[in-house]
């Protein structure tokens, strides 16, 4: 009774989950909710006052220049089909293109707020929404966009993430919590879903029923960046829900509402101390365990059911050997993009959507159909968004890497890219974000230009940028890292180094004043002529060479100093 | 947050589609920056947008401090200006620089 592991042979995969008629009337209820809710407004009926937190429940944000729609991607995956009505909605309702995101979501920067309830009406007919995609609840859990077809694969963390989907949409008491709520599950040895940096990070060990969870509370980015610490270690399965209903209801009930700064569970917990912390939840679990009386395991039986399955049949390498031998480009794209798969005739294939000078995570509606054709094609109609706001082909033959690469060079999606400086993450930024200090984007932009002639030489380096201290752009946990500030009315960049994600998540360490934009692109500049000096071997990357001589040779350079060594 | 002074324009955004609006002659809700009446009586300025603060036309009206060049007037903050001006992000393969979205 749902019990086993969601490792499956290598010849099966699941691909997408299957809405049941209950999915489809509960979405269908919601949207006629807020299209009454909107008519509501725009006759004067409802304040803004009332009428904002209804809007952010559904995902739609006001922002600089417009209203922002932010839409679900359930653990990043979605279907072809799914992709191919995204760029509908992209062409119909607003300007074209699509924003992926560090949360695995996309986001359409101009919908108007009278069509926000027909867009919602377009994503139910593709089983998608934007609920608690804003707002102090649970938002969309995140996982491995690798989950599934990744060589170190524990178990596939999906169905359980749906599980924790569909316990938290709309749990009665987990809708104003004293401010939002990230949680993250990896299912693999290595850490790709940056469990660490979430109020709750999951990882699926083998234990009891085959896996069980280490589960990692208190940690997340923003103002106050904390790593999350492993509280409890081996949960069963069967014990999961109740740990997370206990964890999320103490934090409910002692966070503090006073100071949203001073609101996430990783404060809590640094006040409470990790004992009392832990008693607490002990104690709400012996106190509520008829709450969790099985019933929960019926549902994860019923949601692993509710994933397509899908057999990867044997296919012969045939043009794929050929090419790789005969063409450097095809190769060179091969190297950047192709990551090994558990069935060794397949592979995951990383559509990077960071074309040198492009915003980060953009991508046109005829792209979206190019990528949603191409996964019909030959990638079992399934896509994922990564949270390094790529996309991915999960299951591709490498027979078929061919097409796939011929396919995404007539769309621009063929850059050759992933793991090198201009793959970087930006938020939107102060052109979009109305709590952003300054713009990342345009910085994204020019670093990715300026040193797209000596990437390969530069090797593997990861720039996050975030246009304030929220760090939606995840700037702490970057090689280089950069935070946008408004320092006495002009953008300025503060830059850290050393930060990394993965299971002994670091924190970028502050390296001094801020730059102004002009004096940033010199300061790289000096940052990376000391990195190439100071390497020890081209094979070394730039946060090993950090990690071996620490940052202060690196951060004389930034700011000029000659260097002794 | 720098205090407010004047001259200053009044702003907010078209509550049915999040447009960014400027207040013009008239008190008449204009869609581009160059339009609008600049204020340089702060008291004046502030009485008017708590005049033309309509909940059911404009949501988030308020003050922007402008400064006064050969040009006109302009924002006087990096962030009003982007607001003005639109995003600034590069342009699509195949649009043109003058059609920035984004993207």
């Amino acid at each position: 009774m749902g019990l086993a592991p969601t490792r499956f042979p290598v010849k099966l995969v699941i691909t997408v989950y299957r809405y049941n008629d209950f999915d489809r009337q509960f979405l269908r209820e919601r949207v006629a909710q807020y299209r009454d809710q909107v008519k509501r407004r725009l006759s004067g009926a409802l304040t803004e006052e009332e009428f904002k937190p209804l809007r952010l429940m559904n995902g739609v944000y006001l922002q600089l220049h417009a209203y922002m729609m932010r839409v679900a991607i359930p653990y990043g995956t979605l279907s072809a089909h799914q992709m191919r009505g995204l760029a509908d909605i992209a062409e119909r309702w607003d300007r074209g293109y699509g924003h992926f995101t560090t949360r695995q979501n996309i986001q359409f920067n101009w919908p108007k707020l009278v069509d926000t309830p027909d867009i919602l009406a377009a994503l139910a007919d593709l089983d998608m929404h934007a609920i608690q995609t804003s707002g102090n609840t649970i938002r969309n859990v995140t996982t491995d966009h690798l989950a599934g077809a990744a060589l170190d694969e524990i178990a596939d963390p999906r169905p359980y993430a749906e599980w924790i989907r569909q316990w938290s949409t709309d749990h009665p008491e987990f809708q104003f919590l004293p401010r939002k709520f990230k949680i993250a599950i990896s299912g693999g040895v290595t850490d790709r879903a940056v469990v660490r940096a979430h109020d709750i990070g999951l990882r699926l060990v083998p234990g009891m029923d085959g896996v069980a969870f280490d589960v990692y509370v208190g940690g997340g980015l923003g103002r106050t960046p904390v790593v999350g610490t492993r509280l409890f270690e081996q949960v069963p399965v069967s014990e999961l829900l109740a740990y997370l209903e206990a964890i999320v209801a103490v934090y409910n009930l002692h966070g503090r509402r006073d100071n949203k700064y001073k609101a996430r569970i990783k404060i809590l917990l640094h006040t409470m101390g990790l004992d009392n912390f832990k008693k607490e939840i002990k104690s709400y679990i012996e106190q509520n365990s008829d709450a969790f009386n099985g019933l929960e395991l019926a549902d994860l039986a019923r949601i692993q059911a509710g994933f397509e399955m899908q057999a990867l049949p044997p296919r012969e390498g045939g043009a794929y050997w050929e090419r790789i031998n005969a063409e450097p480009s095809f190769r060179e794209w091969v190297e950047r993009v192709v990551t090994p798969h558990r069935k060794e005739d397949y592979a995951s294939v990383t559509i990077s959507l960071k074309a040198h000078g492009q915003a980060p995570g953009d991508a046109t509606a005829a792209q979206m159909r190019a990528m949603a054709d191409l996964a019909d094609a030959v990638g079992f109609s399934e896509l994922r968004v990564s949270h390094q706001q790529n996309i991915v082909l999960p299951h591709v033959a490498l027979a078929d890497l061919p097409e796939v690469f011929e396919r995404l060079c007539r769309h621009g999606l063929a850059t050759a890219n992933i793991g090198l400086i201009s793959d970087l993450i930006a938020c939107p930024g102060m052109d979009y974000c109305a709590l952003a200090t300054a713009r990342s984007i345009p910085i994204g932009q020019r670093i990715a230009t300026r040193y797209e002639p000596m990437e390969q030489l530069l090797g593997p380096l990861s720039i996050k940028i975030s246009g304030c201290i929220n760090a939606c752009g995840h700037h702490h946990i970057g090689d280089i890292g950069i935070l946008g500030l408004d320092k006495a009315g002009m953008e300025h960049y503060q830059v850290t180094l050393g930060g990394r994600p993965g299971l002994d998540t670091a924190l970028g360490e502050k390296m001094g004043p801020g730059f102004s934009e002009a004096e940033l692109m010199g300061a790289l500049d000096r940052l990376f002529d000391r990195y190439l000096t100071l390497r020890e071997a081209s094979s070394e990357a730039f946060a090993e060479t950090v990690l071996r001589l620490g940052t202060e040779p690196f951060k004389a350079a930034l700011y000029g100093v000659e260097h002794a060594a | 947050m720098a205090k407010l002074v004047a001259p200053v324009v009044i702003t907010a955004n078209c509550l049915a589609t999040g447009a960014v609006l400027y207040l013009g002659p008239e008190r008449r809700w204009l869609g581009n920056f160059a339009g609008a009446q600049v204020y340089e009586d702060l008291s004046a300025a502030t009485a008017t947008a708590a005049d033309v603060d309509d909940p059911a036309t404009v949501i988030g009206v308020e003050l922007v401090a402008v400064k006064i060049s050969g040009s006109g007037a302009e924002p006087r903050h990096y962030r009003e200006a982007i607001r003005a001006c639109g995003p600034g992000a590069y342009a699509l393969p195949g649009e043109t620089g003058d059609n920035r979205v984004s993207v």
